[in-house]
């Protein structure tokens, strides 16, 4: 075999072998691709995942069409309050919910409300900058925006700094988060991606496109090499 | 370039001021008393109710109120839409008169200048009169409709407030 013939071989073989392994992640990453690039046209990517270890999966807790509030007839759902015949009370992401003397207390990330047991707003307190969790230390409801710190102030419904927050207590996550919704097109589009399986996942792909690259190459140049 | 200057000014006034407001309300109320005194609450009756209706064009969006009190001299921090986002406005009222309004946040794009002394020191004096119309005229600020407008009707709101609570 001439020198010429044994490289043709050589890339032929490890263009075949590239193909062969390729081929079914090329099916998925395609057939992905055509949902993701019609997902208004597709109703069913709009549905949420219900089955639990996917949402698991997710660190989300087990579907729930709503997340009730407690001592009251509202629930959270979607980015609001709802209570039957009020208006819905915006609230992005909802942290803690809980039952005061003065009324019911729904921290939501920007908002801080105070509402009667049937949802009539009786205060709100806004602030800039998102909260992003909550612990309560001693009866106080602390509040956590980046690195800064702020009591709530539920009699005089006031909120301020916190300097030195000597207690070590956990910082609990927004309620909401593990009830988000989970719509059909975000898994499709981690799998399509391979964020579904996390940072490995992601190199994973990564990999798959290198491949290709190398299966294009090698197609074109024993392609050439046979002209020749 | 000096229109150019002009408007980044403005940006981060409008940037620092969305960052420090509650900063902006402290520093308010210390301005406004020697030792802040504890806050209090007003809870909107019916009637107050209806009468915030007419002059907001829409309820006021909670039950109750928190103002601060030295005497007949008060203070109270209210909220209003100006074309999509909530302006908050610290207003002294002295003996049923405006003392003072001084805009604590505002969120707008457009429309700062009616955060600008020139702008606020035409309330001062202001009464309100029986038809909830404020005692004087206030000049508007070409493209700050919605937001004069805001202020207008967030004084009328302040000044009822503080009647209802002398009767």
């Amino acid at each position: 075999m001439s020198k010429k013939n044994h490289w043709r071989f050589f890339i032929l073989r490890w263009h075949k072998r590239i193909g062969v392994f390729l081929a079914i992640f090329a099916i998925w990453i395609a057939a992905s691709g055509f949902f993701l690039n019609h997902t208004e046209d597709f109703d069913f990517l709009d549905h949420s995942v219900k089955n639990t270890s996917i949402r698991n999966w997710y660190g989300l807790t087990q579907y729930t069409e709503h997340l009730p509030l407690q001592n009251s007839s509202g629930y959270w759902q979607a980015g609001a309050l709802n209570f039957s015949e009020k208006a819905s009370i915006p609230c992005t992401q909802l942290l803690h919910f809980y039952s005061a003397s003065v009324g019911n207390v729904a921290i939501c990330s920007s908002d801080i409300y105070l509402l009667s047991t049937e949802g009539d707003i009786i205060d709100k307190i806004h602030h800039e900058k998102p909260f992003t969790a909550y612990t309560e230390i001693s009866g106080n409801m602390h509040l956590k925006q980046g690195n800064s710190t702020f009591l709530l102030d539920i009699n005089n419904w006031f909120l301020s700094s916190v300097d030195n927050l000597t207690s070590n207590s956990a910082w609990s996550a927004p309620l909401s988060d593990h009830y988000t919704e989970l719509k059909l097109s975000r898994v499709l589009q981690d799998l399509h991606s391979g964020r579904f399986f996390g940072k490995a996942g992601v190199y994973f792909v990564d990999g798959l496109a290198f491949l290709l690259i190398i299966l294009a190459l090698s197609g074109l140049v024993s392609f050439l090499k046979k002209k020749k | 370039m000096c229109i150019f200057l002009r408007l980044m000014f403005i940006s981060l006034v409008a940037i620092s001021s969305q960052v420090s407001k509650a900063d902006a309300s402290a520093d308010f109320l210390q301005s406004a008393f020697n030792t802040t005194p504890s806050s209090k609450f007003l809870w909107f009756t019916p009637a107050l109710k209806a009468q915030s209706k007419t002059i907001l064009g829409h309820e006021y969006p909670a039950l109750r109120v928190k103002y601060w009190a030295e005497g007949k001299r008060r203070v109270w921090i209210l909220e209003e839409i100006g074309k999509e986002q909530p302006i908050t406005v610290g207003i002294v009222i002295n003996s049923g008169e405006v003392e003072q309004v001084q805009v604590l946040a505002y969120r707008e794009s457009r429309g700062g200048e009616v955060q600008e002394d020139f702008f606020t020191r035409q309330f001062k004096k202001i009464r309100l009169l029986d038809n909830y119309k404020l005692s004087k005229k206030i000049d508007g600020i070409t493209g700050a409709t919605l937001s004069v407008r805001a202020l207008q009707n967030v004084t009328r709101l302040a000044l009822l407030l503080d009647t209802s609570l002398n009767t």
